[in-house]
């Protein structure tokens, strides 16, 4: 019973946001800038005297970081050909489910009660945003 | 320092994302052009000062700090879409907006 009210709420959902290249743009970009962050926190941790292969450790992560910027710049803008702006923002939030993981498993940080209440709370404004009729640009 | 720094990244973050829409909206169909528009350009230039300020601040705030001062930016541009962009703001949007800003609030305590 359950299921199928779930099933009927996603069907819906799926009505209303075509599941398109648009998108599948907008989760890759958010991917990306998930990964970026990672990156700068890694970079903010090297010692500013380390090398990697002879290469300053801090100038070969910023210089990824600006990699990955500039793929999820172009990512983002076609999403945002798609979608406006203040329907695409809010959904770069879902970045703090993969931060609460990687700041736990790579940088030894703790997961706290509050830490799962906010994705849950994420989750349910997510969910209140994709209901929105006004997503176009 | 680090927060006033963190502050400054997500005012800067803000406006290059609302420039980014514009260059796209304001180019035609052609990818190149949209990419090449001068509002494109400029935010594309304020992203890469962001990157670095990014790794300076995080060298005195935790990940999750970092992240708790940067959700403001959840508010500034829904609120920069609708006066700039005349982007609708709708029931749903703005309830989405506040429980993602609580939540993201909530989430980086």
């Amino acid at each position: 019973m359950q299921f199928a009210t779930i099933s009927a709420s996603v069907s819906k959902i799926k009505e209303r946001i075509p599941i398109n290249i648009h998108l599948y743009l907008l989760i890759f970009s958010i991917l990306i800038q998930a990964f970026g962050s990672i990156c700068a926190k890694f970079a903010a941790e090297s010692a500013p005297s380390g090398e990697i292969f002879g290469v300053n450790t801090v100038l070969l992560i910023y210089l990824v970081i600006l990699g990955c910027m500039g793929l999820q710049i172009i990512f983002w803008q076609q999403s945002l050909k798609y979608y406006s702006l203040s329907f695409a923002y809010p959904f770069r939030s879902t970045v703090s489910f993969v931060v609460l993981f990687s700041a736990y498993f790579l940088f030894g940080e703790s997961i706290t009660l509050l830490n799962i209440i906010g994705l849950v709370i994420i989750s349910l404004g997510i969910f209140y945003l994709v209901k929105d009729k006004e997503f176009l640009r | 320092m680090y927060y006033l720094l963190t502050l400054m990244i997500t005012i800067f973050t803000s406006i290059a994302h609302l420039l980014l829409k514009k260059g796209t909206v304001m180019s035609t169909e052609k990818h190149v052009k949209m990419y090449m528009h001068p509002y494109s350009l400029f935010s594309y230039a304020i992203f890469a000062i962001v990157a670095f300020l990014s790794i300076v601040a995080l060298r005195g705030l935790d990940l999750k700090e970092f992240f708790a001062l940067n959700s403001l930016t959840y508010i500034f541009i829904p609120v920069l879409s609708f006066i700039f962009l005349k982007e609708l703001v709708t029931k749903n949007k703005l309830i989405g907006i506040i429980l993602i800003s609580i939540g993201v609030i909530t989430f980086y305590l």
